[in-house]
């Protein structure tokens, strides 16, 4: 209970601290973090749990920032119903791509999502209509400023929204990942072999993660449309496939903070660089990072301290290291 | 009665080498039949064989009468039958209690009651790691040791620790590929009792194991094959006597020093 009061007042104050504090374009920048790290934490339940090295992630994003701009432009819904359809559209989506995707694996399974990719990008592009509604081509579309009661929202209340849909991102992924089915997804990353021997059967439950983790990245794909205002086709950018992958791996899996810090990690430290006139830093400090993680922690920054956590216990517990294996242990 | 698991007549070959030529055998519940025989003779191929692992190129492996073929490992599991592994299958990064935690399995409670935190979650949760600890004790693990990863346990926990994690499935037949490998010795009797103890409670046992002297502490009945075959089976004294086990390459006399083959 008193975690939970603790939690309360954080999320308080991480919600209200940065309208007093920061300027416009900061606060900008801090809710487009936040939409990255939605889309990051959908990232890091598909790539970090099932091994599934989608690239895919660009083209939920797009669909869920074209869904947004589409229903509140030719079915006049309002921001929430757009950002809940972006939800629908992705889980569809990821339905579609994740038959597929079940059959091939890693490589063969990034190409093929990186092609779908691209695709997406050259189509929305070129295609100026859709089921009688623009879709502007590379002109992009404009995104309705989304409004309460026909009052347009500001900046401080779109943050508010973004904040809390980041809040409920992260207590969703906490939840499910200190349950049952978080063990199941923990298995199946570390013995795929062994959860089947155990009577799960695996095509469901990395089925269940693809669906989830699509709808994610299509909720931060709504949430960036009517951050921008605009979009065009470069939402469908395969690098941002590739970023969100990096923020995933950066923070690292099993840590409900670990995408939010590979977040903030990859968008606002090269702003701060920038700012500070260490531009061409910026991208340097980021493969840096980049490495360092993989290299000391290549299971993310979260498990790297509950390992040493563990190391500390066992050492005091001293179990007694008598019995080593007497023989090579081959077959099985 | 009928037996509990039925091997008839199972064959699997890898490109040129035969693994299994023809194996046939039967388990009876309450049961615990060693398999033994020399490295490379096919034991772990037909225990993959038998839980799904592996589709058979022939024959037909049976539980309770009804025939598991075309089945995969997690319909074979549900159906009642649970394994460890030659080489430890672990999940590394779960302490002990939530590896045993997986296999009690899914069911207590649906995915929307964890995210909404209910009441069906709380409950749920509070009934498998109470089963977990229930099973980990039964083992003989030290519940000081229970929130430790795999990794920071000694060997001999880890294979206590997956023997636990296949009872949690409270299987209709329980198959041990090479449950005492790499173990103490001072080990081995209380192993031995466990399996018994298994075995008492009505659960059909298959042990594979190449410790002859461990082999007899467990088994009433031995299944002996050899490059594929089975090429003896029965009670201990119909036969074979343990020299000739050992003298024929079937089986190790004790725990240490290179394998007889
Ligand atoms: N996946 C595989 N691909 C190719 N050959 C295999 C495969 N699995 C097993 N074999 C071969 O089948 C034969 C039987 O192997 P198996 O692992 O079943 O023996 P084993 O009796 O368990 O031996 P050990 O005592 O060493 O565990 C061996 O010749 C092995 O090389
Ligand atoms: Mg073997």
């Amino acid at each position: 209970m008193k975690g939970r009061l603790g939690r309360v007042l954080v999320g308080i104050l991480g919600l209200v601290l940065p309208l007093g504090v920061f300027n416009r374009y900061v606060l900008y920048l801090v809710s487009l973090a936040l939409v990255y790290y939605m889309a990051a934490a959908g990232t890091d339940l598909l790539v970090g749990y099932t091994d599934q090295l989608s690239l895919a992630g660009a083209a939920f994003f797009g669909l869920g920032a074209y869904t947004v701009a589409l229903g509140s432009g030719l079915l006049h819904q309002s921001w929430a119903e757009g950002v809940l359809a972006a939800a629908a559209v992705g889980a569809m989506g990821g339905m579609v791509l994740g038959l597929p995707a079940l059959r091939v694996q890693h490589l063969s399974l990034g190409v093929s999502t990186l092609a779908g990719v691209v695709v997406l990008n050259t189509w929305f592009n070129a295609s100026p209509s859709f089921l009688g509604g623009s879709l502007g081509g590379s002109q992009g579309l404009v995104v309705p400023a989304p409004t309460i009661g026909g009052h347009p929202l500001s900046s401080r209340w779109l943050w508010a929204g973004i904040y809390g849909s980041a809040a409920a991102v992260w207590a969703v992924e906490r939840n499910l990942i200190r349950s049952q089915y978080g063990r199941i997804l923990w298995a199946l990353k570390d013995s795929p072999l062994a959860l089947e021997s155990l009577g799960t059967a695996l095509a469901p439950v990395k089925m269940g993660v693809f669906v989830f983790s699509s709808a994610l990245i299509a909720v931060a794909g709504a949430w960036y449309g009517l951050l921008s205002g605009t979009i065009d086709p470069t939402v469908f950018d395969p690098n941002l496939s590739i970023t969100l992958i990096a923020m995933a791996v950066i923070g690292g899996s099993g840590w409900e903070m670990g995408p939010l810090v590979g977040a903030l990690f990859v968008t606002v430290l090269p702003q701060v660089f920038a700012l500070m006139g260490f531009g061409p830093w910026a991208n340097l400090s980021y493969a840096i990072a980049f490495f360092l993680t993989l290299r000391w922690a290549p299971e993310g920054l979260g498990r790297r301290w509950s390992r040493a956590w563990q190391t500390w216990r066992a050492a005091r517990i001293r179990l007694g290291r008598r019995d080593v294996g007497g023989r090579p242990l081959g077959g099985g | 009665m009928a037996d509990l698991l039925e091997v008839v007549e199972v064959r699997k070959s890898y490109g040129g080498v035969q693994a299994l030529k023809s194996v046939s055998f039967s388990l009876a519940a309450g049961e615990v039949v060693a398999l033994m025989g020399p490295n490379g003779a096919g034991k772990t191929t037909l225990v993959n064989v038998i839980c799904g692992h592996t589709r058979p190129d022939g024959g037909v492996v049976r539980l309770d009468g009804r025939s598991l073929a075309g089945m995969g490992p997690a319909r074979v599991a549900r159906l009642g039958i649970a394994r460890t592994f030659q080489n430890l299958c672990l999940f590394d990064h779960l302490t002990a209690v939530e590896n045993v935690a997986v296999a009690v399995g899914l069911g207590a409670y649906r995915v929307s009651d964890a995210i909404l935190r209910r009441w069906a979650f709380r409950a749920g949760e509070a009934d498998i790691l109470g089963r977990a600890e229930k099973v980990l004790d039964a083992v003989g693990f030290p519940p000081e040791a229970r929130d430790l990863t795999p990794p920071m346990l000694p060997y001999g926990l880890r294979k206590r620790l997956e023997l636990a994690r296949a009872l949690a499935r409270n299987p209709k037949v329980l198959v041990l590929d090479e449950p005492v490998a790499g173990m103490n010795r001072e080990e081995w009797p209380a192993i031995a009792g466990l399996i018994r103890a298994v075995a008492a409670s009505g659960v059909g046992v298959l042990v594979i194991e190449h410790h002859w002297p461990f082999v007899q502490q467990v088994g009433q009945r031995g299944v002996f094959m050899a490059h594929g075959s089975v090429i003896a089976q029965g009670c201990w004294s119909e036969i074979l006597s343990p020299r000739e086990v050992v003298g024929r390459g079937l089986g190790r006399a004790d725990g240490v020093g290179a394998p007889v083959l």
